[in-house]
């Protein structure tokens, strides 16, 4: 048996956040590879039948989560499901996603309809934060997303969300409505989903 | 696919063919299309996403029909005339190929949405751990209070805040950023009501505070519980109802 993969295992058990391969690194006193290496085989061992739990990477980080077929017998014992977002709000988290930073005047032009309360409820889940003000007349507050934002999404980076400029491809390059900000989707694609954490 | 679901899909078609047809510069007559849309979507059950998304296409498309009536107003010297820039700058509304260009993103934009519903939903399937209380459901033990038992409450801060004085100043306190500091404040756990509200609490503050958390109850984002007559009152986080 691979000795870090109790550790690693105690690891990702006591940490409510998703912790990168080299923290854990840091924290077993090994290095990354051999971390990696017992990271697939508890994987592999979660991945069985008998194990209601597995290893998941989202947001650049592992976690230990339970297997989404037990989703119903575990929202029994939370007394509900996590909250969805609303249309409303997973709008305006796309809007900010793709076109970060940026002001709600902008987002409420995009919309066509105000997004004072949507975005209200992305802040109170720490799914969007103030990233600082335009220098313009007003100093409107620019928003951006953040960490919370993948892992609410179930996703390992922004190179697993869809790519608003291969949607549009279709019908040739062109100037996007929606900007693609440097290292969002379809910034840097072949990502396989296989690869290893930058985390 | 449904019934309703094949209905939705026809019509976004027939509104697509009207699309095309304007963009050539056709005069179409987008009423049938908008009385379509109003049957396939004006019941309460309706999927209010596809009907936004068809409601927004309806209206550019007449829009568009409007635009079509007008007269073409001849460009002024030294300007560009009706197929330079966008229009949007001298508020005449986007020229008929950024029109287009709008419409499109609006659909590759509704088609990220859907797939990133699709990641949140499958995300909301895998549980880590800590995340949320683990509670009995609200209301199993403790019994909800009526609304006048809690404005009784309401009276008794009321009273406390009553006696001070503070400087007449605008209080930038909004009954929706006092929900969402309740939220923060209970972070998904109960608390005590008086807690709620700061020892130094104004006036003002208080009626905002106790607005607010009538907001969050009348929302179904908390509950108000109380254990025995006159006893505490708690004040309990619930998952929202109006999300899936």
């Amino acid at each position: 048996m691979n000795p870090l993969l109790p550790m690693v295992e105690a690891l990702l058990f006591a940490s409510e956040e998703p912790v990168g391969a080299r923290r854990l690194a840091e924290l077993c006193g090994a290095d990354e590879p051999a971390v990696r290496e017992a990271l697939r085989a508890l994987e592999r061992a979660r991945a069985r039948p008998e194990s209601g739990i597995q290893l998941e990477l989202v947001a650049g980080g592992y976690r230990l989560v339970t297997k989404p077929e037990f989703a119903e017998l575990v929202a029994k014992l939370k007394g509900s499901r996590p909250p969805a977002l609303s249309p409303a709000a997973l709008e305006t988290l796309a809007i900010v996603l793709y076109r970060q930073p940026v002001t709600r005047a902008e987002i409420d032009e995009l919309r066509g309809v105000s997004s004072e309360s949507a975005l209200g409820t992305l802040l109170e889940r720490g799914l969007v934060r103030e990233v600082g003000r335009r220098k313009t007349a007003g100093r409107p507050v620019l928003y951006g997303t953040t960490k919370k934002t993948l892992v609410a999404l179930g996703v390992r980076d922004v190179r697993e969300l869809p790519d608003p400029g291969a949607l549009l491809s279709r019908e040739g390059p062109r100037q996007l409505y929606f900007r693609v900000p440097e290292g969002a989707p379809g910034q840097r694609r072949g990502h396989s989903p296989a690869a290893p954490p930058e985390a | 696919m449904g019934r309703e679901g094949e209905e939705a899909s026809r019509l976004l078609e027939e509104i697509a063919l009207v699309e095309a047809r304007l963009e050539k510069g056709e005069r179409v007559p987008v009423g049938p299309i908008a009385r379509a849309a109003r049957d396939a979507f004006g019941r309460p059950e309706a999927d209010l996403e596809a009907a936004s998304l068809a409601l927004v296409r309806v209206a550019r498309a007449l829009e568009r029909a409007a635009r079509l009536d007008l007269p073409e107003a001849p460009p002024a010297d030294g300007e560009a005339g009706p197929e330079g820039g966008d229009g949007d700058e001298d508020g005449e509304g986007p020229s008929p190929d950024a029109w287009a260009e709008r419409l499109q993103e609006l659909e590759a934009f509704q088609e990220v949405v859907q797939a990133l519903r699709a990641f949140e939903r499958e995300a909301r399937r895998r549980f880590p751990r800590g995340q949320g209380p683990t509670r009995p459901p609200v209301g199993a033990s403790l019994p909800e209070l009526l609304p006048d038992e809690l404005v009784r409450a309401f009276e008794g801060v009321w009273r406390r805040a009553a006696g001070r004085r503070a400087t007449v100043a605008r209080d930038p306190v909004t009954v929706p950023e006092r929900m969402a500091e309740i939220l923060r404040l209970l972070d998904g756990r109960p608390a005590a009501f008086e807690r709620l509200f700061r020892d130094d609490a104004s006036r003002r503050e208080v009626i905002v505070t106790f607005l607010a958390l009538l907001e969050l109850v009348r929302a179904g984002r908390v509950a108000v519980v109380q254990e025995r007559p006159l006893g505490p009152i708690t004040v309990v986080p619930r998952s929202r109802p109006d999300v899936r």
